[in-house]
């Protein structure tokens, strides 16, 4: 091992991430190099520099304030939910009322509608009476001289 | 059944809520202190960590056990932290944390004739080696201080940065390179002294 590649992988070698044997020959270099040695020794102070570095002390409320964060958030959620659900409620309520009131709508008036009723009972009663004349012209041996009394339903 | 459905979901949320509460009271100093490494001061600190747990609850359907909590929330403070510096532009720091002692480029003390034992040497280096992270390019300072303060292995460093290992290794390594240059610069005679106490 040259001193470029030790000292490269002096970080790792000191926090043991390198493999048993890659461990085993930056030691034995370092062992013998004093550049490197000193190098060592300075990468292990700045390391001891920052564990130790001391835990800034927290606000005293921070814990609480970031509890209620927490609720805050989880109420935004619920409601959230609710209107969701509501919204979707509203509209498949919406959209049956609305095609109600398009079938209505599309029926007509009152006065319309009873015309129209009207207007079908009629055709249906002419219906019957010219099927009746047939009959009755069917049924005459002379045919073409019907005896047809006056109908008298359909008025 | 529609409303047993909702109340089933409303109790499933709530329940959620206290475990996350809980997860959240045991994680908060520790990612405190990592916020304030990682900012350089208390309020953004505060800022940085109001926003990962705002984000943590809000996706914390989405953890499960392949980190632990702590490390699940230095992964959302690492992103959180980068949107933060993108927003903010360059971290800000109070004008004590910024240029040493008596508002000189230095954190050298004035009378280094006594000798101060290593452990007031090492108290009198906490400002400028915060001084320094602040000024660390962001994922080197992130890796650094995972892996010097907070004592996690490269592996897991790793999962939290969302890359690789040999990735870590390298920003570790030049990380603490930086760290180191800042020192000789701007506190060169307090760190000579620290040094050669050792």
């Amino acid at each position: 091992m040259n001193c470029r590649t030790v000292q490269n992988n002096l970080s790792a070698y000191l926090d043991r991430e390198l493999s048993g044997e890659e461990m085993l020959a930056m030691r034995a270099h370092v062992c013998e190099c004093r550049a490197c040695q000193e190098e060592e020794q300075a990468m292990r102070a700045l390391k001891a520099l920052l564990s130790g570095l001391p835990t800034p002390p927290a606000a005293s409320d921070l814990e609480e304030r970031l509890i209620a964060t927490v609720h805050r958030a989880e109420r935004q959620v619920h409601h959230q939910r609710l209107w969701t659900g509501s919204a979707v409620v509203f509209a498949v309520m919406s959209a049956s009322a609305m095609f109600g009131i398009l079938s209505l709508i599309g029926s007509g008036s009152p006065s319309q509608r009873e015309a129209r009723s009207r207007d079908r009972a009629e055709a249906m009663i002419s219906a019957e009476i010219r099927r009746d004349q047939a009959h009755v012209a069917v049924a005459d041996p002379y045919g073409g001289n019907l005896e047809v009394t006056e109908a008298t339903y359909g008025r | 059944m529609i409303f047993s459905a909702v109340k089933q979901r409303q109790v499933a949320a709530h329940h959620r809520a206290e475990q996350f509460e809980g997860l959240a009271r045991d994680a908060h100093k520790q990612a405190y202190n990592l916020a304030y490494r990682l900012t350089g001061n208390w309020a953004e600190a505060d800022d940085l960590v109001q926003e990962t747990f705002l984000r943590a609850y809000r996706f914390f359907d989405r953890y499960d056990d392949s980190l632990s909590f702590s490390s699940w929330i230095y992964r959302i403070m690492s992103n959180a932290h980068v949107d933060m510096v993108r927003r903010r532009g360059k971290l800000k720091t109070t004008s004590l944390e910024s240029v040493g002692v008596n508002g000189n480029s230095t954190w050298d003390l004035p009378d280094m004739e006594s000798s101060p034992d290593r452990e007031m040497l090492q108290n009198s280096l906490n400002e400028p080696v915060q001084a320094a992270l602040v000024e660390m390019t962001p994922e080197f300072r992130t890796a650094v201080l995972l892996s010097d303060v907070e004592g996690l292995a490269y592996e897991e460093i790793a999962q939290i940065m969302g890359t690789s290992v040999g990735t870590v290794r390298s920003r570790i390594h030049r990380g603490r390179k930086q760290l180191r240059s800042y020192l000789m610069k701007h506190a060169p005679k307090t760190y000579g002294s620290y040094l050669n106490e050792l």
